[in-house]
């Protein structure tokens, strides 16, 4: 009898050490390069507290480079689970944070608190306390009701397609309002928001990375506790009633999961597009399996390497500055997607 | 002794706000652990509604269904999920998920938070995935199998479920011949080996009378008819199928099949039942009305000898031989006068 186990089994510690060792390796490269060069072993001793170095040298690590390090992984981390479960959730292999509208949503949010308040909160986002709190309530707020809207809709649209494009048009409807905001906002807050929107993994300040970092972890720790019911809903939301899922909890659980994650990255980051799309895709593609047991480590891993990779490419042209992330995330992103649709009949998972 | 499931004065339909539309009313159903039911009627009767409102999918409107000895509102969707397993038509993503993978999901009523499968339950896998017979097929990708053998892979799911009653929803409508009978025998033989109750709806007429020991049959008028295979079938209700009186139940064939129109009447007569079968078709089909013992005088016998030998007899006239049915069809015609040399 051939057996799969084993196969699999063997293919999913071989994907985990792959990418743990790629997560090391872009890791000491994001910390490496920036405008200013710093040795490796004065890193060390930076990071590792053993002092020593120039004041500037352990500025810059310890509030710049350190804190875009973490951000940047926990924001891939983050999309790319958010990108999973609403895959699984509307049965469509092609849906996502950014394509089902949560990211607009949350941008709207966002705009709604930075040019219509910023007079209230300071111009620049996540200068004041107050500044940050509100943006990211802001965010939370737009992705849940993307996400409500998108939720009464699946009530009477049957068809995930349908519902899909129902998404699209809740993002376009969300970028309407948008446009809006800033042809009446001062020019001071449509230059914020316009930086903002370009996303970016330096938004977030060593300060309020434990906010950030807490929020994403619990997050991601409760989307690893879904896997039983995600696995069910592979079959359909028939099948998976049979076998006991309620289904109306699980699909708000994993909106609710979907929302906190792509609000707080969007309000930190900007709307990131493409990798909770793709890199759900990449994490089957490698594992062989659309099992989440497998799936959802795979999936935060590979999220994170993608995420450090833009990262890297964002900080290489050094003397200009920081390239904007979502500038990089489609080149990744684009050919990965379309090499999918491409084969996607030897792909097993769409079959 | 007791049916596990039993239904009294049900009546299955939709509700939209306050308004209920009744699909089928007044139904007096049971399932009996051993024995395979099929449930058979036109497209859009009602099969589909009757089998999610037993399934627990979908309220009754009136009525009730007991499983158990315990009325099915009240049993919680953890516990029913280890009483009743489905296999259904839906489209799903499991494509990427292995034979093995996805029989594994049949044990999630049994499992704890997270899933984890203990070896109980990995044997409980294997047995039904060879049970299933498809079991050398374990290992790989749904994606890679046909549709008959994916089927094979839903119905060792519903088996690993472990639960007394399966309820399948058209199994057999997308497969080719050889993989319906094939399911079908697999399901008659898993009612008498696993003692499972199972119901079926399907289209397959001939191959439910074959192997179902029950039949509900819903008439076009939507009342049901439900009784051991052979007293529905002698009770006419197959007859009432369809309201388009052109088609007609062939208790000979076991199937239905068009009326044809027919003037003249011919007698068969002869051993090998199936060259009678031949010749009875072919005859009918040119619009001579074949029929193997009739009430009523006839013109004309044909008397089947052997596949390459037969006789037609007229009324006072000499007996010819032909060596084929086709020869019989064309004497006969010829005879008829419906051919003109």
């Amino acid at each position: 009898m051939n057996d799969d186990r084993g196969h699999i089994r063997r293919r999913f510690v071989l994907s985990l050490t792959m990418l743990l060792a790629l997560l090391g390796v872009l890791a000491v490269l994001n910390l490496l390069i920036g405008s200013v060069k710093i040795p490796m072993r004065s890193i060390i001793n930076i990071i590792f507290g053993s002092g020593g170095e120039k004041m500037t040298w352990q500025v810059i690590i310890m509030q710049t480079r350190l804190p875009m390090l973490a951000t940047a992984i926990l924001a891939g981390a983050a999309l790319s689970i958010s990108g999973l479960l609403l895959q699984t959730a509307f049965n469509n292999p092609l849906a996502g944070p950014s394509i089902l509208g949560v990211s607009t949503g949350a941008s709207l949010g966002v705009a709604v608190v930075m040019l219509a308040f910023s007079s209230y909160l300071g111009t620049a986002f996540g200068t004041t306390i107050a500044g940050y709190v509100a943006t990211l309530l802001g965010a939370l707020a737009g992705a849940m009701l993307v996400l409500g809207a998108l939720l009464i809709f699946s009530t009477f649209v049957n068809s995930t397609t349908m519902l899909l494009i129902i998404g699209i048009m809740i993002s376009f409807l969300a970028s309407s309002a948008i446009s809006f905001l800033n042809f009446f906002a001062t020019e001071e807050g449509v230059h914020s928001y316009v930086i903002w929107g370009m996303g970016n993994f330096t938004g977030v300040t060593a300060q309020q990375l434990p906010v950030f970092a807490t929020l994403i972890i619990l997050s991601l720790l409760w989307s690893a506790l879904m896997a039983k019911p995600l696995n069910a809903m592979l079959l359909g939301t028939r099948y998976a009633e049979n076998l006991g899922v309620n289904i109306k909890r699980t699909r708000n659980m994993l909106l609710m999961i979907t929302g906190v994650l792509t609000a707080v990255v969007t309000a930190f980051c900007g709307p990131i597009g493409f990798l909770g799309l793709v890199v759900p895709h990449i994490a089957r593609l490698l594992l062989g399996t659309s099992n989440h047991n497998m799936l959802i480590p795979v999936t935060i891993l590979a999220g994170a390497d993608i995420a450090l990779l833009c990262t890297l490419i964002s900080v290489l042209p050094t003397s200009i500055g920081i390239m904007p992330i979502n500038a990089i995330t489609p080149i990744i992103g684009v050919p990965i997607i379309i090499y999918i649709i491409i084969n996607r009949k030897k792909i097993q998972y769409f079959n | 002794m007791a049916p596990i499931l039993t239904a009294k004065n049900l009546t299955v339909g939709y509700r939209r706000g306050n308004e209920t539309t009744a699909v089928l009313k007044g139904l007096n159903l049971q399932l009996d652990k051993g024995r395979l039911v099929a449930l058979l009627g036109t497209n859009g009767i009602g099969k589909s509604t009757l089998l999610r409102t037993l399934a627990g999918a979908q309220p009754a409107i009136g009525g009730n269904v007991v499983v158990e000895g315990e009325d099915l509102r009240l049993i919680g969707r953890r516990k029913l999920s280890k009483l009743l397993g489905l296999v259904t038509t839906e489209r799903t993503l499991a494509g990427g998920l292995t034979v093995r993978e996805l029989v594994s999901l049949g044990r999630q009523p049994h499992t704890g938070f997270l899933g984890r499968l203990s070896d109980d339950d990995r044997e409980i896998v294997e047995q039904s995935i060879v049970q299933a017979g498809i079991g050398n097929k374990a290992g790989c990708y749904m994606a890679e199998l046909s549709d008959g053998e994916r089927q094979k892979a839903m119905i060792a799911k519903a088996l690993a479920q472990s639960t007394p009653i399966i309820l399948l929803d058209e199994p057999t409508a997308f497969l080719d011949v050889a993989s319906r009978i094939d399911t079908m025998r697999l399901l008659h033989q898993l009612a008498r080996e696993q003692d499972k109750a199972i119901l079926l709806s399907s289209h397959d007429v001939s191959q439910s009378i074959m192997l179902a020991d029950d039949l509900w049959v819903v008439s076009y008028g939507g009342t049901l008819a439900a009784g051991a295979t052979e007293d529905v079938i002698l009770s006419g209700a197959l007859q009432r199928m369809f309201a388009n009186s052109d088609i007609n139940f062939d208790m000979a064939l076991g199937d239905f099949a068009a009326k044809l129109p027919a003037t003249r009447k011919v007698a068969v007569s002869g051993t090998d039942a199936g060259v009678i079968h031949c010749v009875v078709n072919a005859l009918r089909r040119n619009g001579i009305a074949a029929e193997v013992n009739p009430a009523d005088a006839v013109e004309c016998t044909v008397n089947v000898e052997s596949a390459v030998s037969y006789e037609i007899r007229f009324e006072n006239q000499p007996t010819r031989k032909v060596g084929s049915v086709s020869a019989v069809v064309e004497s006969l015609l010829v005879a008829f006068g419906d051919v003109v040399d």
